[in-house]
């Protein structure tokens, strides 16, 4: 390719402090609705970037890549689609969750409950474990106003990594269509955060590593930024595509941001006092104002390209897993920081830090839900979660999500109570899950699991509450393939209890609603003659270990 | 609306230069074949502005536009759709005429040949001149591009003048969609240069005119720039500017919306001191950009009024008198461009002045291979010539011409025409005499497409023995006795292959007779007055061109 009519294209402009009294600045036209959040969005998506912002200097590195036809031609978003379609025209459809097919795409074959007969790349029956997990995917992505799947996928696209078709595109992201497949790609780019780890380095360090990486036609990483705003975590998925010398200490890394569709953006960094800045909105209906780090905060990172568009470590795929994975579903982002966990061992202790490692977080400022850290674990015999919850304002939705191989467990708060704690134990070797709180709670509980070609999900909810210091358990034994349900220390209790099996060719769910049982008694779902779709669990009130009766269910899906 | 949040927009812009050698630029992706071609237009839409093309200074009118995100979100296109298909993702089909809806809302109801069964500014079935004239105009912008149509759009739909839905949006003109509905709308859109008005002031008093005119949410007008190319013949473009910048010392800049360039800001300059402009133009994948130049003398800038351009315009062929005569030619190759001329006399051979005749700006594509030559406006009066010259260093090339009177459309087929060649077309009699000649012998074809009452003719004569040079082939239109005559001049004897079509709103028919051949004194007379519906016969006669008496029918055979 030629190179001599694109040495005129690098230009600096400096956008000067004058602003005259006839200047207009942009303007939301007739056809959009003048609100107040409209304006805002007008003005930060199409108003142009204050000058000290736009990359500047000497060209040291440069793919080639520009936000303007590389990048996506529309914004990140949540939980809507609305403001793309309002201001980009995109597509208004429904949000999509993650498909089967992607899921196999970036975990492989173990995500299905059996791979006969698939098509390669096609859809599958997903086990329980992968569809939890899944929807926990959908919703991290939504946290993140998908900015690591944006940047993600445009550098793949122009890498010639990802298929510009998949992307609703013909030849370039900049056409990208907001299809129901590119946001299964976005999805999916966004998931990587968890698998493939970004390596500490210095603001220093990135800004060597992309002049030294960095080639025509190639852009090898993402940029991650993290600052602190409140008692939030904030974070920020960028494509670098170029790195100028603006100053002989001071390189402004050139970035498409999903923000600000094609807009050329910098990060400055100062290699002498080894710190970044960056101007960026952190808090929605405030003007961007400048962000930074510095080498001991260590806030900046490259996640590798390559790397991220590749198959990832499976959470929910083998048998005999490494580590489990512990995860909530994000919460509104104005209790973000406000609910917190360790991991412990099973002895009470805090958890070695050789077995866990908390993975970051991408929170977007402008995102209504707010990720807690993930965290991977060694499971060894088992560990407690304590969760703090006595910094909350007010009472929210809460979801624990834990993955051991195929097997998962989650607990549920539909309302999770203000100023209480919880303890949750988990023993996946032994198939046991189980909370207790200081106060009474209601709580639902479930348990998958998986066979060869079958999987199932035990699920306890409803009711009446549990008493404090009681704990809500689930205790799955494979050896006589029976699950124990119910309170753990002997209390009486009323639950409802589901029961599904999940096979490549349906489901079949069962329920018991309201099934009571009295101090020292316990119930124990069978399953091992429930191997099929017309077959049936049978649900047993025991007295200690022994038979009282059979409790009936009733099919509910099949 | 708060203005706080956009404080930093009304701004300074300062260019500078840095071109490091490490500078990689916009790389081509593997998704797109790398073609000479290809990283031309790469460089071209997705490279960042050359040194100079932006605009900078103090602001000092400005209209709120912004090329993102009220530019349209795909480049000016001539007689393809494949490079906007394969740079920004658009459709890419064969482009078509103008839809029956879009020429209603540029000429009105006169385009249809019925308004029964139709809804107020819906589709309809079109006369045969508008169909004419819809393809007519297709193949001009096919060779001209859409720059006009593009400038016009993106400040009417800025300016509440046109409806997003017009151009395939939701809300902003960046996310209008390129469908057959958007492409008819901007032909409908361009195809209104022809009939709006464009200025003719000095630089400065354009830039006068935008710092008066432009207005937070108001873009005025269109710009329109015409400058000599290398060949001697004009290139031009029509950009849409949105705000002034005053760069100190009777420098300005106009910031533009340039459709060659979506995305970009770019700016116009303007020496209010030598009243001159400049601005940097690419027209051709083959070449490097140039700059376009003009001054008070040049008179080759000029603004349309929007608001104008968007409403309806007199239609040329609808049945009703006008003054004037609507005269265009067909594309040529490109290489032909400064290679043809043509002007204009009285009946006498006397040239016109300039208050009777308004010759349009040409408009050129980016990498378009063919030309159009600048179509002009003539005042009627009770005659006209029109010259065409061919210098005698061009080539041999197809010639079409075209002159709507009001109540017709009359076309000539020149077939091809040599270099040195000086033809001539006369209109007169109050446009009903129509005759052809040149100094090569040739074998003109002769369309004219009439009305009478709600009846719409069409009759073409071509072919036959050839006219000789200096002999004039013609079509009469004697209205008082319903006839079409057809002949040559001084009733010289000849032949022509005729093919008639009479359409009204329940269908047409169509006849022809080939190699009718008259002797001298004759001519023939096509009688249309009598062909009233479509289940008549039409009659052509063989006529004493002095007495008027027939001299023996000729039968036309019913096509199709």
């Amino acid at each position: 390719m030629r190179r001599g009519p694109v040495l005129i294209l690098a230009a600096v402009a400096v956008l000067g402090l004058a602003v005259p009294a006839a200047a207009g600045g942009s303007k939301l036209p007739p056809s959009i609705p003048d609100t107040v959040v409209n304006e805002y969005l007008y003005d930060m998506w199409f108003s142009p970037t204050p000058s000290d912002w736009i990359p500047a200097g000497t060209i040291v590195a440069d793919s080639g890549f520009r936000p303007y036809p590389n990048g996506l031609p529309y914004a990140g978003f949540s939980d809507s689609l609305d403001a793309n379609a309002l201001f980009f025209g995109t597509l208004d459809e429904q949000l999509q969750e993650i498909s089967s097919s992607t899921l196999r795409n970036l975990y492989g074959d173990g995500v299905c409950i059996s791979t006969r007969k698939l098509r390669p790349k096609g859809p599958c029956a997903l086990t329980p474990a992968a569809i939890e997990f899944g929807n926990y995917l959908g919703a991290k992505a939504r946290a993140q106003n998908r900015s690591l799947g944006f940047t993600l996928a445009s550098a793949g696209v122009f890498n010639g990594r990802i298929d510009p078709i998949r992307m609703g595109a013909a030849s370039l992201g900049g056409q990208s269509t907001l299809t129901l497949d590119a946001q299964d790609v976005l999805l999916r780019q966004s998931a990587v955060h968890l698998t493939t780890l970004a390596p500490s380095q210095t603001p220093a360090q990135v800004v060597r590593t992309l002049i030294r990486t960095m080639r025509p036609g190639r852009t090898p990483a993402v940029l991650l930024l993290g600052w602190e705003q409140g008692s939030r975590s904030l974070g920020l998925s960028l494509t670098p595509y170029a790195i100028y010398r603006k100053a002989p200490a001071v390189f402004d890394i050139a970035v498409y941001d999903s923000n600000y569709p094609t807009r050329e953006r910098a990060v400055r960094v100062d290699v002498a006092s080894n710190s970044w800045e960056y101007l960026a909105v952190s808090t929605f209906g405030e003007p961007a104002d400048t962000i930074r780090g510095d080498a001991a905060t260590l806030t900046m990172s490259l996640l590798p390209l390559v790397e991220s568009l590749g198959r990832q470590y499976c959470p929910v795929c083998i048998n005999a897993p490494a580590e489990d994975f512990v995860v909530f579903d994000p919460i509104p982002a104005d209790q973000a920081g406000l609910l917190s966990y360790e991991v412990w061992s099973l002895r009470g202790d805090p958890i070695e830090d050789s077995r866990m490692m908390l993975l970051p977080t991408l929170n977007a400022p402008l995102a209504q839900q707010a990720e807690i850290p993930a965290a991977r674990v060694v499971p060894d015999q088992g560990y407690l979660i304590p969760i703090d919850a006595t910094r909350l304002t007010e009472s929210i939705p809460a979801s624990l999500l834990i993955t051991s191989g195929r097997d998962s467990g989650r607990i549920s708060w539909e309302s999770m109570p203000i100023g209480a704690r919880f303890m949750v134990r988990a023993e996946n070797k032994w198939g046991i899950i189980s909370v207790k709180s200081d106060q009474q709670m209601q709580v639902a509980l479930s348990k998958s699991f998986s066979y060869s070609r079958r999987s199932y999900e035990v699920t306890i909810s409803g009711g009446t509450p549990t008493p404090a210091d009681e704990a809500r358990a689930i205790d799955l034994d494979r050896s006589t393939e029976t699950v124990r349900i119910g309170h753990r220390f002997g209390k009486g209790g009323k639950l409802d209890v589901t029961a599904t099996i999940h096979k490549s060719s349906g489901v079949a769910e069962w329920i018991a609603p309201g099934t009571r049982w009295k101090a020292n008694e316990s119930l124990l779902l069978d399953y091992s003659e429930w191997t099929s779709l017309s077959g049936q669990p049978r649900l047993l009130l025991l007295q200690g270990r022994n038979f009282v009766r059979e409790i009936p269910m009733v099919l509910v899906v099949n | 609306m708060r203005k706080s949040l956009i404080a930093f927009v009304g701004s300074v812009l300062v260019l500078g230069a840095v071109s490091p050698a490490f500078g990689a630029g916009p790389v081509l992706p593997p998704s797109i074949p790398d073609t000479p071609d290809n990283e031309y237009y790469y460089d071209l839409w997705f490279g960042a502005p050359p040194a100079g093309s932006t605009p900078s200074g103090r602001v000092v009118a400005d209209s709120g536009f912004r090329t993102v995100p009220n530019g349209l979100p795909y480049a000016n296109y001539g007689p393809t759709l494949d490079q906007n298909a394969l740079f920004f993702g658009t459709p890419d089909n064969v482009l078509e005429p103008m839809n029956s809806q879009d020429m209603r809302s540029l000429f009105g109801d006169g385009v249809c040949i019925t308004l029964k069964n139709t809804t107020r500014g819906g589709a309809c079935d079109l006369t045969p001149a508008a169909k004419y004239y819809a393809e007519y105009l297709l193949e001009t912008v096919d060779s001209a591009g859409h720059c006009v149509g593009f400038a016009v759009a993106a400040a009417a739909l800025f300016n509440g003048l046109l409806t997003p839905e017009d151009l395939g949006a939701h809300t902003l003109a960046n996310q209008s969609q390129l469908t057959v509905d958007t492409q008819s709308e901007l032909q409908r859109l361009w195809a209104s240069q022809f009939f709006t008005p464009i200025s003719k002031t000095s630089p400065a008093d354009v830039v006068r005119t935008l710092v008066h005119t432009l207005k937070l949410g108001r873009v005025p007008s269109a710009l329109i720039i015409r400058w000599p190319n290398a060949q001697g013949g004009l290139e031009g473009h029509g950009i849409m500017p949105f705000a002034v910048l005053n760069k100190g010392g009777g420098f300005y800049d106009i910031a533009v919306y340039d459709n060659n360039y979506p995305g970009q800001i770019r700016g116009v300059h303007v020496d209010m001191n030598a009243n001159t402009w400049e601005y940097l133009v690419s027209v051709n994948p083959s070449s490097g950009p140039t700059i376009a130049a003009g001054n008070a003398d040049t008179l080759t800038m000029g603004l349309m009024d929007v608001k104008k351009a968007v409403g309806k315009q007199l239609c040329p062929f609808c049945g009703s008198r006008v003054p004037t005569d609507f005269a265009a030619f067909g594309a040529f190759p490109a290489s032909q461009n400064g290679k043809i001329d043509y002007g204009f006399t009285d009946l006498r051979g006397k040239p016109v002045p300039s208050s009777r005749m308004n010759v349009l700006p040409a408009l050129t594509a980016i990498g378009a291979n063919q030309f159009v030559l600048p179509a002009a406006q003539i005042v009627r009066h009770n005659g006209y010539r029109m010259w065409i010259r061919t210098t005698a260093d061009g080539r041999t090339v197809p010639m079409q011409t075209q002159l709507a009177s009001g109540t017709g459309l009359h076309f000539v087929g020149w077939g091809k025409v040599g270099p040195g060649s000086n033809a001539r077309i006369t209109v007169s009699e109050g446009g009903e005499l129509f005759s052809v000649t040149s100094n090569q012998s040739a074998r003109p074809k002769l369309v004219q497409i009439f009305q009478q009452r709600e009846r719409h003719y069409t009759v073409v004569a071509s072919g036959g023995d050839v006219t000789a040079k200096g002999v004039a082939r013609y079509q009469r239109l004697d209205r008082a006795d319903g006839l079409l005559m057809m002949g040559h001049s001084d009733n010289r004897k000849g032949s022509l292959s005729i093919r008639v079509t009479l359409e009204t709103a329940t269908g047409q028919a169509v006849f022809r007779a080939e190699n009718v051949s008259w002797a001298l004194g004759q001519h023939l007379a096509f009688d249309y007055d009598n062909w009233r519906s479509l289940n008549q016969a039409p009659t052509l006669w063989v006529r004493d061109a002095t007495t008027g008496a027939n001299v023996r029918g000729i039968a036309l055979v019913k096509v199709g």
